[in-house]
């Protein structure tokens, strides 16, 4: 329990939301495509968020209930979203089916924008948590200054 | 060299700046090495060595009854062990530096430096104090 | 009696050695004791808030505290340097205790030269 702990807990909340607006980025730029990986339309990606108690180093001990209350977070998956895919008519598509329609990939470029913003704004929020407790360190060394 | 004289606080001080700039080149290495494929970033540990060299470790003291003997009173020899992140997640290209994990544990030394450099500035002060008889400009 | 003190505080601050300040003034003010058959006027005892209390044990007992304070802050900066105990505000606060304590008590000890010079300087 200390300055460190919060900064770490910090340090993971930006890896995580980094993840995630790489993800995004990955939705936005595959919105048109009909050949994802493993055959079929592209499939929007989704990072599985999942709280992790704090942990300095291997071997470290946990010293109480409040230090197993301090969590940091991690991506410990990325889920694919089980939505059907668009179905665009488009007879000339080299994709096209026999009736003459093409599987789209199922992202909505509105959510993905929603959630960019979201992502932008969770990752500014990690940043300033983490200088919050940088700063507060560096008044503790004030003390009787 | 470090406690010559001096009371062993000043100089654990003193070993603990030096362990804390090693430290900090090895953080800036890891950060200055994010985009390189390939490789692995680096850690520094240095505090249970530093706590056993104070007595203040897990380890019951070693009694030094000759002066050939590894000195363990003093934290001058203390090494810092550096090794390859064992957790660290391998990317696409192999490179395991986590930029966000380098930043906080940059800050974290950082502010343990600037501790140390706070204290040391009080421990002497206050010999300093004692020296002068509580006369000097202090 | 308070002389005795006086003097033994002076010589241990002298030395420049705040960790033998405690055990210093201990033993000669236990010799002082002795010197005087343990007997204390009334004159010379600290007043209604410590009775039987001579000055002398007021004054150990505050050297034992600020002594007590120094290796207080040493342990916590021992714990803080080597990453046993990382809260920085504890640490400057013992510190800042022992700091203060120290100040005070070189102030009180300059105080007390002041007021034996000023009684050796009393015309008889």
């Amino acid at each position: 329990m200390d300055f460190f702990s919060s900064m770490r807990v910090s340090a993971s909340g930006l890896d995580a939301q980094n993840k995630r607006m790489n993800t995004i980025s990955s939705n936005i730029a595959n919105s048109e495509t009909t050949r994802g990986v493993g055959g079929g339309p592209y499939r929007r990606k989704d990072p599985v968020l999942a709280a992790q108690t704090d942990r300095e180093s291997f071997g470290e001990i946990l010293q109480n209930a409040i230090d197993e209350n301090i969590q940091g977070v991690q991506v410990v998956e990325i889920a694919e979203d089980e939505r059907a895919p668009k179905m665009v008519y488009n007879p000339h598509h080299p994709d096209a089916n026999g009736e003459g329609y093409v599987a789209m990939p199922n992202v909505n470029p509105v959510e993905e924008m929603a959630n960019m913003i979201s992502a932008q704004r969770s990752y500014e929020a990690n940043v300033t948590a983490m200088g919050a407790a940088k700063q507060m360190a560096q008044k503790a060394l004030e003390i009787g200054r | 060299m470090a406690d010559s004289g001096f009371d062993p606080i000043i100089g654990a001080l003193n070993t603990s700046l030096n362990l804390r700039l090693a430290n900090q080149n090895v953080i800036s290495g890891n950060i200055a090495n994010a985009d390189t494929p390939g490789y692995k970033a680096k850690k520094v540990e240095f505090e249970s060595a530093l706590r056993d060299a104070l007595g203040i470790g897990d380890q019951l003291p070693v009694a030094r009854t000759n002066p050939k003997h590894i000195n363990h009173g003093s934290s001058d020899a203390v090494e810092p062990a550096i090794f390859e992140d064992p957790n660290g997640v391998e990317s696409l290209d192999g490179n395991t530096v986590d930029r966000a994990a380098e930043m906080s544990r940059m800050a974290e030394n950082q502010i343990l430096y600037d501790a140390a450099t706070e204290m040391l500035k009080k421990k002497l002060g206050m010999l300093k104090y004692a020296i002068t008889e509580g006369g000097g400009n202090h | 009696m308070a002389n005795l003190t006086v003097e033994s505080l002076n010589n241990v601050i002298q030395s420049g050695d705040v960790s033998r300040m405690y055990s210093g003034t201990e033993s000669l003010s236990r010799e002082s004791r002795a010197g005087e058959g343990g007997q204390v006027s009334g004159a010379q005892t600290g007043g209604p808030s410590a009775p039987g209390k001579t000055f002398s044990d007021i004054l150990t007992d505050s050297m034992g505290k600020v002594n007590l304070y120094q290796h207080e802050a040493d342990t916590a900066i021992k714990e803080l340097v080597a990453g046993r105990n990382k809260n920085i505000h504890e640490t400057m606060l013992t510190i800042e205790r022992a700091d203060t304590s120290l100040k005070l008590m070189m102030q009180v000890r300059n105080k007390i030269l002041d007021a034996y010079k000023e009684i050796l300087r009393m015309q008889v």
